[in-house]
């Protein structure tokens, strides 16, 4: 039985993969247009000078193979994407997009998994002690803060950060208490080197503030979530059971009432993880922080389309293996998963 | 096949003057809400004897299963105990700490569930919810080997007539029936001289139900243990216990050996009870009698039964039962005086200005 | 108890008969006012959205700015004044011409603030309608016909919802205007796309239930028609749900919008508070010390989020009354 529950996860999973990577090709033709031919004619009038521009843009477009029919371009595309090839960048000539998307895509990772799990965690961890010690009325009012900040988006709570840690301290102490961009101190000439500690902390004290932007304003939202799903789960049946069972306190708590309140959660996780990644890469806009937001601005700046592609369906694959993950996940928290899964 | 050594000996020392297991005297378990405070159990006694088996009936919202939880201490906020005590084998149940509260439940006094909840927890296996139990009433470091736990709940599982293999699945590939056995080896695995079955058989069918009801009266033999059944259905209370309590409106109206009260009812609310049973088999479920139950908020003055009282509405179909005694009934006391519960015979008790002597 | 659904659901008029107004008073406000003052959160929420709103409308009404011949321009002009690069390099000088100062290009924040908010509450509202309007017809469509339909909304919507919103955004923003970025209408239509699966969920999940309701198969079995049903028997039961829904859409339709014009996905020169935001980052308007350029609309994002959020939070007390007497 379970097996059948891991197989239909996993096909869902390739359906997904196919799904985003066939809108990814046909969203961006849906115009017609043929951005070479654009991109040059405003290059070309920049400079005042126009001809051959309709030669260039068709030689570049054969290159491409933009040149044939949809179906065909459809099927090439559909078999370099199965080898994970993005293509390359209309504009950047000197890398792939795979070479790109290389370079950046870690840090966005890094990022996104660390603050989103530290949120999840330490959210779900005070929503829980807030429900169960309902007589302290002082956890309660130390959330109201988090609440609010839970309403704000993180990039936008990110320069609010940034204002308050960043310029306002220097301003007011001349000394700069986090650093306002990039991932490492750029300074040293033999970094990145993850062996070397004084790198790591490099990276982390240049991450700290874009993680805050993301785990602060997330930490409300899980808290909160499971405050809700512990109320539900008191009032089960059998936690009156545990109480009569002479359990202690602490195994109700753990035992009982989270164990049986995190499925909901997970799956809430599982919901948020679009908007995670979303939020994700406007903060590394915010903060320069050098993973695929950056890129994505650049090419976005360019009308770069196979690179937009690229980064938008490496994002998805990475939002559909995260699904995957968590999807595996549940059978293990909750042992009715596998049976009543369809 | 059981052992008796598996229960850690507590309390039993203790010198009883008679065989009272569980002595409960005027317990008021009170809610307290916005409307005004509920008083849900209002001075409620009995004393129930070692081995004895108790029905407790009642209509929903007769407090019934309020003072049953109370109990055990596990009524929940807005309910309070208000006041009285509860003395189990000798001692106080409402003066231990939370230790020792949590120590007693299980031990000394367990639960079994309603027939119609998820009493189990739906993500551990059956054996973890029968171990888990007995690891925390086993002081730390005697809990025995895997091999020797694992005999026992077999062993557990077996005397509520499950199979071995149960010990390894988990709640949802159980039927509602295995759940309750399940829940019955749990409430026994430790041997308590108290259960307390709160409708432990609703939600199932007729087949189930016996079998169940057959099973714990078993285990109750084999462990000589008290039972506190709480139901509707007054004929299984006429097969399974030995003596009857009535609640009416968070009171004990009337208590006294199951036979009894079926031959002669006291209280006119027993009476009417036991009259509106569909035939003399007495196999009819509780269906209750005309007429609406009080509100507790704001309870009738006087008698909290006198607007639906056969006697002091001089009822012509109850007219000749009570005739005997109305004539000497004051009816003013009905709708002033709330009349206390006293026992006008040997372990008869009435809370009826009836039977108030000369009054 | 049960007061605060009466003020939701409405009473029946009395039978005295007042001036509409006076019963609208006496009926309507009175109880809401009532209600708000248990409902802190929302009466919270409210007022901070009014107080937006009061603001934005006291700018419209005051702002006066010279053009560059020196001739006063007032309400209508100030798109021109909010877009186009006055005389003034980036500064700040609160007693002087422009109290928030001047950008980058030297255009009036106070002037963009003000043009921009509606702007941007504006994009998000339309989106929002058009998603809660879509998601009301595929749920009652689920709901109702089941089968087939339903396991097709039911299918969609699950596989819609986990997708980063952003980037489909991004996809169609590349589709539909390349390298120009999207205008105000094609944003909020490009966000309603995404913006349907949420309310669809909900409120297919609350038909599912309110179906099986007492007074719904009381007027199926008296012959009340399909339409009939959903229109006087169910509607007025989902009005909290639905509002709750819209806030809810809102904040999302507005969080989408501020971010993809922040990437620069908008019409970049438009005087929105995204566009603003795009500006501000691209220009590191902070790493240049320009602080009161970043503040203002910061300030302004802020309250209208925290806003909302106290009224989806306020709304949900109402949707579900077992929440109602706690937090």
């Amino acid at each position: 039985m379970p097996s059948k529950y891991i197989v239909g996860r996993v096909g869902m999973f390739f359906l997904t993969i196919f799904l985003a990577s066939t809108l990814v090709f046909f969203l961006p033709r849906l115009s017609g247009r043929d951005p070479f031919r654009e991109k040059l004619f405003e290059e070309a009038q920049r400079g005042g000078y126009l001809e051959d521009v309709d030669e260039i843009a068709a030689a570049l477009n054969e290159k491409y193979g933009f040149d044939r029919p949809l179906w065909q371009q459809y099927v090439v595309y559909l078999s370099e994407i199965a080898r994970f090839d993005l293509g390359r960048s209309q504009f950047t000539f000197s890398k792939t997009n795979n070479q790109l998307l290389a370079e950046t895509i870690g840090w966005t990772i890094g990022l996104t998994f660390v603050s989103a799990i530290v949120a999840f965690l330490i959210g779900t961890g005070m929503g829980a002690i807030m429900e169960w010690r309902r007589q302290n009325t002082g956890l309660l009012a130390a959330m109201a803060p988090f609440l609010m900040m839970s309403a704000v988006p993180y990039f936008i709570f990110g320069l609010v950060l940034l204002t308050v840690f960043w310029f306002s301290w220097l301003q007011a102490f001349d000394w700069e208490l986090f650093p306002p961009y990039g991932a490492y101190d750029p300074t040293v000439e033999e970094w990145p080197d993850w062996t070397d500690l004084g790198f790591l902390g490099s990276a982390l004290w240049h991450a700290t503030l874009p993680a805050l932007s993301i785990v602060l304003v997330s930490l409300g939202g899980w808290a909160m979530g499971m405050r809700g799903m512990m109320v539900t789960t008191k009032g089960e049946d059998y936690m009156l059971q545990a109480e009569a069972k002479g359990l202690p306190d602490k195994v109700r708590f753990y035992k009982y009432a989270i164990r049986n309140s995190l499925l909901p959660q997970l799956t809430g996780l599982a919901l948020q993880i679009g908007l995670i990644v979303s939020g994700v890469v406007l903060v590394e806009i915010v903060f320069t922080y050098p993973g695929v937001g950056g890129l994505l601005v650049q090419s976005i700046r360019n009308s770069d389309y196979p690179l937009i592609q690229g980064i938008v369906f490496v994002l998805a694959f990475c939002t559909a293996v995260t699904t995957l993950v968590l999807d595996m996940i549940y059978p293990l928290i909750d042992p009715r998963i596998s049976y009543s899964g369809n | 096949m059981t052992t008796a050594e598996a229960a850690p000996e507590t309390a039993t020392n203790r010198q009883q003057s008679d065989d009272a297991l569980l002595e409960v005297e005027n317990l008021k378990v009170y809610y307290d809400t916005d409307a005004g405070q509920v008083k849900a159990v209002d001075d409620v006694s009995f004393t129930l004897k070692r081995g004895e088996r108790m029905g407790l009936v009642g209509e929903s919202g007769s407090g019934k299963t309020t003072m049953a939880m109370a109990l055990m201490r596990l009524h929940k906020p807005p309910a309070i105990i208000a006041g009285g005590s509860v003395k189990l084998d000798g001692v106080s149940i409402l003066d231990l700490n939370e230790e020792q509260m949590r120590q007693t439940r299980l031990r000394d006094i367990a639960l079994v569930p309603q027939g119609a909840m998820n009493s189990l927890n739906p993500v551990y296996r059956v054996r973890d919810q029968i171990v888990d139990g007995i690891k925390h009433h086993t002081p730390r470091g005697e809990m025995p080997g895997k091999g020797v736990v694992s005999e026992r709940v077999v062993e557990l599982l077996n005397s509520v007539g499950l199979d071995a293999s149960v010990a390894d699945m988990y709640p949802h590939e159980l039927s509602g029936g295995m759940k309750q056995r399940v829940a019955l080896a749990v409430a026994t695995s430790l041997r308590p001289k108290m259960i307390l079955a709160d409708e432990p058989t609703s939600a199932l069918d007729v087949v189930v139900q016996r079998q169940i009801m057959l099973t714990l009266e078993q285990l109750q033999q084999e462990m000589q243990a008290s039972v506190l059944l709480v139901g509707h259905d007054m004929g299984l209370m006429a097969q399974f216990a030995d003596v009857l309590g009535v609640m009416y409106a968070g009171h004990l109206v009337e208590f006294a050996p199951i036979a009894e009260i079926f031959e002669n009812p006291k209280h006119p609310y027993t009476k009417k009870l036991i009259s509106s049973l569909p035939d003399i088999q007495i196999k009819g479920a509780f269906t209750g009698i005309e007429g609406l139950p009080p509100t507790l908020v704001v309870p009738p003055p006087g008698c909290r039964f006198h607007p639906r009282c056969p006697v002091y509405n001089d009822d012509e179909d109850f007219r000749n039962e009570f005739s005997d005694t109305r004539a000497g009934l004051d009816t003013a006391l009905c709708t002033t005086v709330d009349p206390p519960l006293n026992e006008i015979e040997p372990r008869r008790w009435v809370a009826c200005h009836l039977y108030e002597g000369g009054a | 108890m049960t007061n605060a659904t009466d003020t939701v659901t409405g009473s029946e008029p009395t039978t005295v008969e007042p001036t509409p107004w006076e019963s609208i008073y006496r009926e309507r406000l009175v109880p809401m006012g009532r209600y708000l003052r248990r409902n802190k959160l929302m009466a919270g929420g409210l007022s901070i959205l009014g107080v937006i709103v009061l603001l934005v409308i006291i700018g419209h009404l005051f702002y006066q700015q010279d053009d560059r011949k020196g001739n006063p321009q007032r309400v209508s002009e100030l798109v021109y004044a909010a877009s186009v690069p006055p005389r003034l390099k980036p500064s700040w000088n609160p007693w002087g011409e422009y109290p928030l100062g001047t950008d980058e290009q030297g255009r009036d924040i106070l002037a963009h603030v003000l043009i921009g908010t509606p702007k941007t509450f504006r994009i998000g509202a339309i989106a929002a309608a058009i998603g809660i309007g879509v998601g009301l017809i595929l749920a009652f469509v689920g709901a109702y016909a089941g089968g087939w339909a339903d396991l097709i909304v039911r299918l969609l919507v699950d596989s819609l919802i986990p997708i980063p919103g952003l980037l489909v955004l991004i996809l169609i923003a590349t589709s539909l205007n390349p390298g120009q970025g999207l205008t105000e209408n094609q944003l909020a239509f490009a966000i309603a796309v995404l913006a349907w699966p949420g309310p669809a969920r909900v409120i297919r999940s609350q038909v599912l239930v309110m179906r099986e309701r007492g007074y719904v198969t009381m007027a199926q079995m008296s012959g009340t028609s399909a339409l009939g049903i959903i229109f006087k028997e169910m509607m007025p039961n989902l009005a909290p749900y639905l509002l709750a829904s819209y806030v809810a859409a809102l904040t999302g339709a507005m969080l989408a919008t501020i971010g993809v014009e922040t990437l620069g996905l908008g019409d970049i020169d438009a005087p929105t508070l995204g566009a603003m935001l795009y500006w501000i980052i691209f220009t590191n308007a902070l790493l240049k010390a320009q602080w009161w350029w970043l503040v203002p609309p910061i300030i302004v994002i802020v309250a209208l989020f925290v806003g909302l959020f106290m009224i989806s939070a306020g709304l949900d007390e109402v949707a579900n009354p077992r929440l109602r007497r706690r937090v």
